[in-house]
């Protein structure tokens, strides 16, 4: 069982890894921003958000398990 | 077989909410989106317009004698700067790809010891030049000491450079009668600074080194603090590495 910390470590290394892009879509939508503040944040359509936001969780998700598997 | 993109993200979300909130606070993304956003300009005679009323009502401001008086005569002027859209039309701000390098210049500490700002690499460094003559500048040396007690433990760097004629000497007496918390440096104003257009003007460079973010002339303290808390925050959305 890992500490609170060493969860966060591994958060922000997986986060380092992504995309600026990637980071910040999945950081500012998990601070609650709509669609739309976060598309203007990241200069994208709005409507491609959903999608983008899609594919970086997954590629958070696959590089969080290669590094440290399926906790 | 592959999980749904619900459990996906929802398993993401409880990940991400375990980061601390000082990492980077709603504040400063809030701050980023809203710095993103493209900004209303005005056209070339509103413009005008507004600075010419601005231009007034500095004049204004400035012929008020009562200290207390021209507190408040200057506290509704950034009120109305706050307020009026496209009135910091000065205000830029860069992505991360594509910033400029800040040129380095010849600045001197009030010893006469040249002062690199490779030194300061690592950390976002506000630049603020300015001169003991203006009384705008004056107004703001209160707001950087402020942000360089405040936001100092989490890399940032204050740097006045003051651009007065006549060397170091003629500002050292200025600088050490006022309270001043931040790097104060001197350049030579012969010279030619490929940064300098206007004072005052002001920087803020990301820990590369380069420019996230310039405003020429007038701007308020909350718009110079929310740069400031964005580009602290960069470092934890750009490269969390530097937070290890």
């Amino acid at each position: 069982m890992h500490t609170a910390r060493e969860e966060q470590w591994r958060v922000r290394s997986v986060l380092s890894v992504l995309s600026w892009r990637e980071g910040a879509l999945l950081l500012l939508r998990s601070e609650g921003l709509s669609y739309a503040e976060v598309a203007a944040a990241v200069q994208v359509s709005p409507t491609s958000v959903g999608t983008l936001l899609t594919r970086a969780q997954q590629a958070f998700r696959k590089e969080y398990v290669k590094r440290y598997g399926p906790a | 077989m592959a999980p749904r993109d619900d459990d996906v993200a929802r398993w993401v979300e409880d990940r991400l909410a375990r980061l601390e909130p000082s990492d980077s606070t709603g504040d400063e993304r809030r701050g980023l989106a809203q710095l993103r956003q493209p900004s209303r300009q005005p056209s070339p005679r509103s413009r005008r317009w507004i600075g010419s009323a601005l231009a007034i009502a500095t004049i204004l401001v400035m012929a008020i004698a009562t200290p207390s008086l021209r507190g408040f005569a200057q506290a509704c002027g950034e009120f109305v700067m706050r307020t009026l859209p496209g009135t910091h039309a000065t205000q830029t701000y860069a992505q991360t790809q594509g910033r400029r390098p800040f040129a380095d210049d010849d600045w001197r500490d009030l010893r006469g010891h040249p002062i690199a700002l490779s030194a300061f690499r690592g950390k976002v460094v506000l630049v603020t030049y300015w001169t003991t003559t203006c009384q705008q500048c004056a107004s703001e040396m209160a707001w950087f000491n402020d942000f360089q007690r405040r936001y100092q433990e989490r890399g940032l760097e204050v740097i006045g450079v003051l651009v007065d004629d006549g060397g170091v000497a003629a500002v050292k007496e200025f600088v050490t009668e006022r309270p001043i918390e931040y790097q104060v440096v001197h350049r030579d104003r012969t010279n030619a600074d490929p940064n300098l257009k206007s004072i005052p003007t002001t920087f803020i460079l990301d820990r590369d080194g380069r420019v996230a973010a310039r405003h020429v002339g007038y701007c308020s303290k909350r718009e110079l603090e929310t740069d400031i808390r964005t580009v602290l925050a960069e470092a934890f959305i750009d490269g969390s590495k530097r937070l290890q």
